[in-house]
């Protein structure tokens, strides 16, 4: 492959919706980051807030929308492990995940439920981060296109906390878990198109064993200082985390920081792997270190001990570019040929209602849900799916108060008012907390809609609705996740807005 | 919470396999009562000085077993686990008639490695099942804690291969020795033969348990009758 072609190949993976937010970042820039409790808003792999007592909170959701309708259970499997990643790469234990799930009505959506509630099952349950809540609606507006969406949380010392970021030039690259393969090219790229054609292949496999052994030497790794940073690999995986390492390192430090990567080093499971496919990959449970170069030793170590496969790829450098090196080829890349300034603007019609019957999910439905997950492991829920509710209590010893999670979506109201959908949905979240006496801290939320020629009108009214509100109660965002292309041929499903809350209850 | 300060501090040795996921809740458990615990990584081969040997739940090795020709797993809880060196631990602790613990995947280990009688099954319901359930002390007691026989309590479970089986003979054999000591009650999560949630060895040194009493309110109960027996 020439590299002019290498190029345009990691150019299109990074102007994917999905990892460019090309429609909706200047939407998202209305919403209010900052506050008393924020430690690290959106922008890195989760949003932090301050508990204090030296601990603070990582908070995040995802949605996996896409692979879970095309494989129910693995989609949904791998959702949960990206989310957990997102949490641990921060150096934070995790401590419990919310499950957001959107159905159809017809004969699939029920295998479809099924699937997904076994991979949910299979992979928390394993890795054991106690599912705390969440919730089940069904609505015909998801026969082509189901929702998981994904909240997870974790506990960090405030000096633990790491970084997706390079800061010093020699630093190592270090690969850790599983080998690269072909699954799940393209996947971001799909998750940015409409659901019209099943690719399979898409669809990474999950492995919730390795998952838990990359926590466990993560979290050990976070009380030491052998490393600067640390990313984990989902969406145009490996390109992805070499380089948003050293965009974020140069933000951050000031320095001309660059990466060169040794594409013969990365350990491989499949055979004649191109450039671009070793890149694109999105083979799970796989992190990239930003080691300091004097511990090396001490890191691989670390990872022999929890039997994880770990080498050294490449290094930060401070030439201000992005380097491949593999046998006979070296390609030299500057970062903003790569990450072009991608706008696309979409028409902002009014979103047409839909009024299909928006059900919650039965008693027994939910409870029959709930059985097959592990909500007691980890010994710090107080309040679980087992108590009706939207809303989880979740103790935190570490600073002797209770952690109040609380969740709503728009409950089918945003197909008639999108600005209404989403005030119900922060109100419910909001009086929960006040109505338990808690401090709210910050929110994170997850924004699923359609295709965005028919919904992108809703979805700026929901922005700026959720701003205003959000502003007005001293609120902020701290993280979250846009889904588009919601949608099947010409049927995008109705604006579905997920917000999730934390506030602080004393004891 | 309340301890005597009379009372002797125990060296409780937890066995930690790779995604041992209840390690740090039991490990908390001893601690919070006051005893020195500790992790005992799997490939650790010694036996150390300790009073209190436990396995506790979650999916040591992911409760899988590859197959050496296709490299491909199937789920068969324990039965990696039993070719780890730590299994000499318990062994060792085993031939020395210290105490063990199995809790959960614990339990599994141990019937899987022939220390406990029986067998544990996929759940009848074919899921995994998680909640409190009411589980009934029964046989000779939990460590022979003659206080306890009777006594109810309410235990989360949290489960995918909790069905106990066993030949006839063999059950009669544990009725009439009292080695069931815990049984569900009133509902039955996972299709166990008689309810059973709990057995210990023909001896009563080594106790293994489906219900996790480190995740209960009454966990308490469970350390004192270790205590009792142990110290």
């Amino acid at each position: 492959m020439s590299d002019k072609n290498v190029l345009k190949t990691l150019q299109e993976a990074m102007s994917s919706e999905h990892t460019s937010y090309a429609s909706t970042k200047k939407y998202l820039k209305l919403l209010p980051t900052k506050g008393k409790y924020v430690i690290q808003g959106p922008g890195e792999n989760a949003g932090i807030l301050d508990l204090g007592k030296g601990y603070a909170l990582t908070l995040r959701i995802e949605s996996h929308n896409h692979p879970s309708f095309i494989n129910p259970s693995q989609g949904a499997a791998t959702g949960v492990g990206g989310i957990l990643r997102d949490i641990f790469t921060m150096g934070a234990r995790p401590i419990g995940t919310l499950d957001f799930l959107r159905f159809g009505t017809d004969t699939n959506s029920k295998k479809v439920f099924e699937g997904v509630v076994k991979g949910i099952s299979d992979y928390g349950n394993c890795i054991g981060v106690p599912t705390v809540g969440g919730d089940i609606y069904f609505d015909k507006t998801y026969n082509y296109n189901c929702l998981v969406n994904v909240a997870a949380f974790g506990i960090v010392k405030k000096k633990n906390i790491i970084y997706g970021n390079a800061e010093n030039p020699g630093s190592d690259l270090i690969y850790v878990g599983a080998k690269t393969g072909r699954d799940g090219i393209g996947g971001a790229q799909m998750a940015s198109e409409n659901l019209d054609k099943l690719n399979i292949s898409a669809v990474q496999d999950a492995d919730a064993f390795l998952e838990k052994l990359l926590l466990e030497a993560c979290c050990e790794l976070a009380e030491t200082d052998w490393i600067e940073g640390m990313q984990d690999m989902g969406a145009a995986g490996l390109l992805c985390s070499t380089t948003e390492i050293a965009m974020r390192g140069r933000e951050k430090t000031g320095l001309n920081l660059g990466t060169k990567v040794y594409l013969d080093k990365i350990p491989k499971k499949s055979e004649r792997m191109g450039i671009t496919d070793l890149l694109l990959s999105e083979s799970q449970e796989r992190m990239l270190i930003v080691g300091k170069k004097k511990n090396r030793q001490e890191i691989l170590n670390l990872f022999e001990q929890w039997d994880l496969e770990a080498h050294v790829i490449g290094e930060v450098t401070n030439d201000g570019k992005y380097t491949l090196i593999s046998e006979n080829k070296k390609f030299v890349m500057d970062f903003d040929e790569i990450f072009q300034d991608v706008d696309k603007d979409w028409e902002k019609i009014k979103w047409k209602t839909q009024k299909s019957k928006h059900k919650k999910a039965n008693k027994k439905q939910t409870e029959n849900t709930w059985h097959q997950y592990d909500w007691t492991v980890g010994t710090r829920t107080i309040k679980g799916p087992d108590k009706s509710g939207h809303h989880a209590v979740v103790e935190l010893p570490e600073i002797k108060k209770n952690l109040i999670i609380s969740w709503s979506s728009d409950e089918g109201v945003s197909d008639l008012s999108p600005s209404r959908g989403i005030t119900h949905a922060f109100y419910k979240c909001f009086k929960r907390i006040k109505d338990m006496n808690g401090i709210p801290l910050g929110l994170t939320n997850c924004l699923n809609f359609g295709h965005p020629k028919a919904s992108m009108g809703a979805f700026v009214e929901t922005i700026e609705t959720l701003s205003k509100i959000c502003r007005k109660e001293n609120v902020p965002i701290v993280s979250g996740n846009v889904s588009l292309y919601n949608a099947h041929k010409n049927h995008s499903i109705k604006p579905t807005p997920i917000l999730v809350m934390v506030g602080l209850q004393d004891l | 919470m309340i301890r005597k300060t009379s009372k002797r501090k125990l060296k409780v040795g937890i066995i930690r396999f790779p995604c041992s996921n209840c390690d740090f809740d039991t490990l908390k458990f001893f601690k919070k009562f006051g005893h020195d615990a500790f992790f005992i990584w799997y490939k650790e081969s010694k036996l150390s000085k300790i009073d209190l040997l436990v396995l506790p739940g979650g999916f040591a090795f992911g409760d899988r077993v590859y197959k050496k020709a296709t490299g491909k797993y199937v789920i068969d809880p324990g039965e990696q686990a039993i070719s780890s060196p730590v299994m000499n631990v318990v062994s060792k602790a085993a031939e020395k008639k210290i105490p063990i613990l199995g809790i959960c995947n614990g339990f599994q280990i141990l019937v899987k490695a022939g220390f406990l009688p029986g067998k544990l099954l996929q759940n009848k319901s074919k899921k995994f099942f998680c909640d409190f359930v009411s589980c009934k002390i029964t046989g000779d007691s939990f460590f022979h804690d003659k206080n306890l026989i009777g006594k109810i309590f309410r235990i989360p479970v949290a489960h995918g291969y909790g069905r106990y089986v066993i030949g006839k003979t063999e059950l009669t054999d544990l009725k009439k020795n009292n080695q069931i000591f815990l049984k569900y009650q009133g509902f039955n999560p996972n299709g166990s033969i008689g309810n059973i949630a709990g057995v210990t060895n023909e001896y009563k040194n080594i106790y293994g348990l489906m219900p996790h009493p480190e995740r209960s309110k009454d966990g308490k109960y469970f350390i004192k009758a270790i205590e009792k027996y142990v110290g």
